[in-house]
């Protein structure tokens, strides 16, 4: 199981799910709802191995807190973890009033002193191992719209004990020392709502002081590193506005550095020292990676000053992400084969623009722009690295067959979009996750890609990344910006597809005729639809043509340079749409079943695809063996002999 | 006359079953693989029966064929797969149209397809009545082989002039 995420999300809501170890200081003080939430949390965390990625808040909790601005600076030992940190931050109550803010970092940290620029600051804290959290009142609470600046010391020294789920905040050493957030970078938070990851657009400026003859890499953009007395001091500042809850990373040590090749700026590849042979690919797949992100986006990173990329060692636990300025993977993801390690790298990478630069409003609410965006973007990275040779309109296909059957087998995932008021399952984690965040937005984006045409669809995409880099968007940015861009009414493809999770069935019948074919198509509902047909032509040549579907039954007339053979739609539909010939066992969709369509399957008999969740991302990807669920006519799973007598009995029976 | 048809029927069974590989035999070393000229499924007449043969074929996992013949001058019956395909072979025809029939043999699942790199019968087709030589002809661009992974074999399905 492959766990991704954008941005500090993961580290963020794990943060929110330790193990209740008793407080330092009474526990009465914490808030009551607080506590019983994270007990809660942390119940449903043991039901299930795999990490909390990030479950949409229940009805209600939207945060007030708008973080603004962040000053941190901090002193460290990497070796024996002894921290003396300070930040400042300058925060808003939106929305609403706002009583209080919370942190959490290590355990082993305690706060000093808090105060407020304008107004008293009381703090309790309490211990959720490994994480402590602290809580801050503000008397008289922040109004809506008012502002004030908020100061924090804290020190001690950083335990970076493991969390229940085997991950860790930090790891002190002196060669690759590893510092997330929650570890000495607090995770702030709105103790009202504090899995909210609502976009609030937070700089940062840090400060860090390490013994001299260290390296130093961090999130953000280095702004200097200077050796005196001692020290080493590096600045780094995040000079975007960003959401809180994006993951800021310090690695500091003896780092194995290499540089890599990029089109624009420059780019780093981090690890553990010494390195191992798989360092060298990776230099390799990160400059190609980058490059193909900045073209497929069409414009470069917005990170001149650096850009770190870097790889993870599995005993970390943390699975990757995006941040500012750096992308960061476990190199867990070897156990998947080079191929797909590679495909994994792009996907963090695309990152960087689709979750750093162009983020969600509210990542609870959807992924689709982030998440999909990423996973459509691994996608085409492996086809232009691996499969150039094939038709890209069948490898995409064929990349969606698994994600589909599994989005099939597992009908309680949500709709891509996701009322902000819903009251969502408690298990709405692991492969549901995977499923609602990767594979359903993906999926649409591609039949939105289909359905527009590839040129409207980029010029969506170049329009939606202008009006909404780092300010954030919800999916209906995206349903604006795409009507607009293609002339055409897409109200109902977002209710289908993004606030709903439809697979209509569309039947598709055709007649020959002198100057082409005349096509029926027919469904079930009267609301509209666009599907690309396929026109196959008796020399071979396939023709497109976009038909928009108009009530139960749509006929079109379709012209044509030769005698038609098939009409079928694009098979990128099929995720989503369930086309079907109006000849039952007729899969070529030649009007007939024959000889084509049995020996479509007659290989293929005793194969099986059993849903294990979310892994239809990583079967990859040989033609020759992938499953072809048109063969599995009784959507058994198997393809079976009666599946084939299902098919061979209507042998030779004719549309015409 | 119809001794003189016997002797050249026998003697092309004898030529037929000389230079049928067996299934699952390999290539021999010095047939490399044959150009696309000489790679051909055709039909001919041997005695009642029209055989369909392939040759040049390095593997044949399934033939789907469409043949139109006169209804006049010969009517066929049943499809037959020889016994170069496994125990497990599909066998589907169906006379769709006086003059017209439409089949498939294939083999199911996995398994290997047949060497047909010589001359080598894949099945046959009863002949009811028929009148001189007269044989079908295949509709080419309804017809098909494909190898173990489903890739279309090029080949040509050749007719008689």
């Amino acid at each position: 199981m492959r766990a991704r995420l954008i941005c500090g999300c993961l580290l963020a809501l794990t943060l929110a799910l330790p193990r209740l170890a008793g407080g330092s200081r009474p526990r009465e003080a914490m808030r009551g709802d607080l506590l019983s939430r994270f007990v809660a949390a942390e119940r449903r965390a043991t039901l299930d191995a795999i990490p909390v990625m990030g479950p949409p808040e229940p009805a209600g909790l939207r945060s007030t807190l708008d973080c603004l601005s962040a000053e941190h600076e901090v002193t460290l030992d990497p070796v024996s973890g002894i921290v003396s940190a300070s930040m400042t931050l300058r925060l808003k109550a939106t929305g609403g009033p706002l009583t209080a803010v919370s942190v959490a970092f290590d355990q082993g940290l305690e706060l000093d002193s808090t105060a407020a620029s304008d107004r008293s600051v009381s703090a309790a804290d309490a211990i959720f191992a490994p994480s402590r959290i602290v809580e801050m009142t503000l008397d008289p609470p922040l109004r809506a719209g008012e502002e004030t600046t908020l100061t924090l010391a804290y020190a001690g020294t950083l335990q970076c004990s493991p969390r229940e789920s085997g991950g860790v905040a930090c790891r002190r050493d002196p060669d690759f020392a590893y510092f997330a957030q929650s570890s000495f970078f607090p995770f702030v938070f709105d103790p009202a709502a504090p899995g909210s990851v609502e976009f609030d657009g937070l700089t940062r400026d840090v400060v860090l002081h390490v013994p001299a003859g260290n390296d130093v890499v961090m999130s953000g953009q280095k702004v200097s590193q200077t050796e005196d007395g001692g020290q080493t001091t590096s600045r780094y500042v995040v000079d975007k506005p960003l959401t809180r809850t994006v993951g800021m990373y310090a690695l500091v040590g003896k780092l194995g550095q290499k540089p890599i090749a990029t089109q624009s700026g420059s780019a780093t590849l981090v690890f553990p020292p010494p390195g191992e042979p798989i360092d060298d690919a990776l230099v390799t797949w990160s400059s190609s990676a980058l490059d193909f992100v900045e073209r497929s986006v069409g414009e470069p990173l917005p990170f001149a000053r650096g850009l770190s990329l870097v790889r993870l060692p599995k005993a970390l636990g943390d699975p990757g992400t995006a941040t500012f300025g750096m992308t960061l993977l476990s190199d867990s993801y070897r156990r998947m084969g080079d191929v797909l390690y590679e495909e994994t790298w792009a996907h963090e990478n695309s990152h960087l623009f689709w979750g750093i630069v162009v983020p969600e409003t509210n990542s609870s609410e959807s992924r689709l722009m982030t998440e999909g965006m990423a996973t459509l973007t691994e996608l085409e990275y492996t086809f232009a690295r691996h499969f150039p040779a094939d038709d890209r309109d069948e490898y995409l296909a064929r990349r969606f067959v698994p994600i589909g059957l599994d989005l099939r087998a597992h009908l309680d995932v949500p709709s891509i979009r996701v009322p902000l008021d819903s009251a969502l399952t408690s298990d709405f984690r692991g492969a549901t996750y995977m499923l609602w965040a990767y594979y359903r937005t993906a999926a649409t984006l591609d039949h939105l890609r289909v359905t527009l045409g590839e040129d409207v669809f980029a010029r969506t995409l170049a329009e939606y990344r202008q009006r909404c880099a780092f300010v954030g968007c919800s999916p209906s940015a995206l349903e604006e910006i795409a009507e607009k861009k293609s002339g055409r009414d897409l109200t109902t493809f977002f209710e289908r597809w993004v606030t709903a999770s439809e697979r209509p069935r569309v039947v598709i019948g055709f007649e020959p005729t002198a100057a082409g074919a005349n096509v029926n198509l027919e469904k079930d509902d009267a609301r509209p639809m666009t599907l690309e047909l396929w026109v196959t032509l008796m020399d071979g040549t396939r023709v497109k043509q976009k038909v928009d579907l108009q009530g139960e039954t749509t006929l079109a007339s379709l012209t044509t340079n030769g005698a038609v053979r098939n009409v079928s739609a694009s098979p990128r539909h099929d995720v989503l749409v369930d086309v079907r010939s109006a000849v039952d066992g007729d899969l070529d969709f030649d009007g007939e079943v024959d000889g084509f369509d049995a020996l479509r399957c007659t290989r293929l008999v005793g194969q099986s695809y059993t849903s294990r969740g979310a892994t239809g991302l990583f079967e990859i990807l040989d033609p020759s063996t992938a499953f072809d669920p048109r063969c599995d006519v009784d959507d058994s799973g198997t393809i079976e002999d009666a599946d084939l007598a299902r098919i061979t009995s209507a042998f030779e029976t004719r549309l015409r | 006359m119809m001794r003189l048809a016997h002797v050249a029927l026998l003697s092309m069974l004898i030529a037929c079953d000389a230079s049928t590989p067996r299934r699952g035999e390999p290539p021999t070393p010095e047939q490399p693989p044959a150009a696309v000229d000489e790679r051909v499924v055709f039909l001919r007449r041997a005695g009642d029966r029209v055989e369909v043969v392939a040759r040049g074929v390095e593997e044949i996992h399934g033939i789907a064929f469409r043949l139109k013949w006169d209804p006049a001058t010969l009517s066929l019956g049943n499809a037959h797969a020889s016994e170069a395909w496994s125990g497990h072979v599909l066998v589907v025809g169906k006379e769709t149209a006086p003059g017209e029939l439409a089949g498939v043999w294939s083999e199911r699942g996995p398994a290997p397809g047949i060497h047909a790199t010589g001359e080598t019968v894949l099945g046959w087709l009863e002949i009811s009545s028929s009148a001189d030589q007269a044989v079908p002809a295949f509709v080419a661009e309804r017809s098909k082989v494909v190898d173990a992974k489903g890739k279309r074999v090029d080949l040509r399905f050749r007719n008689p002039n």
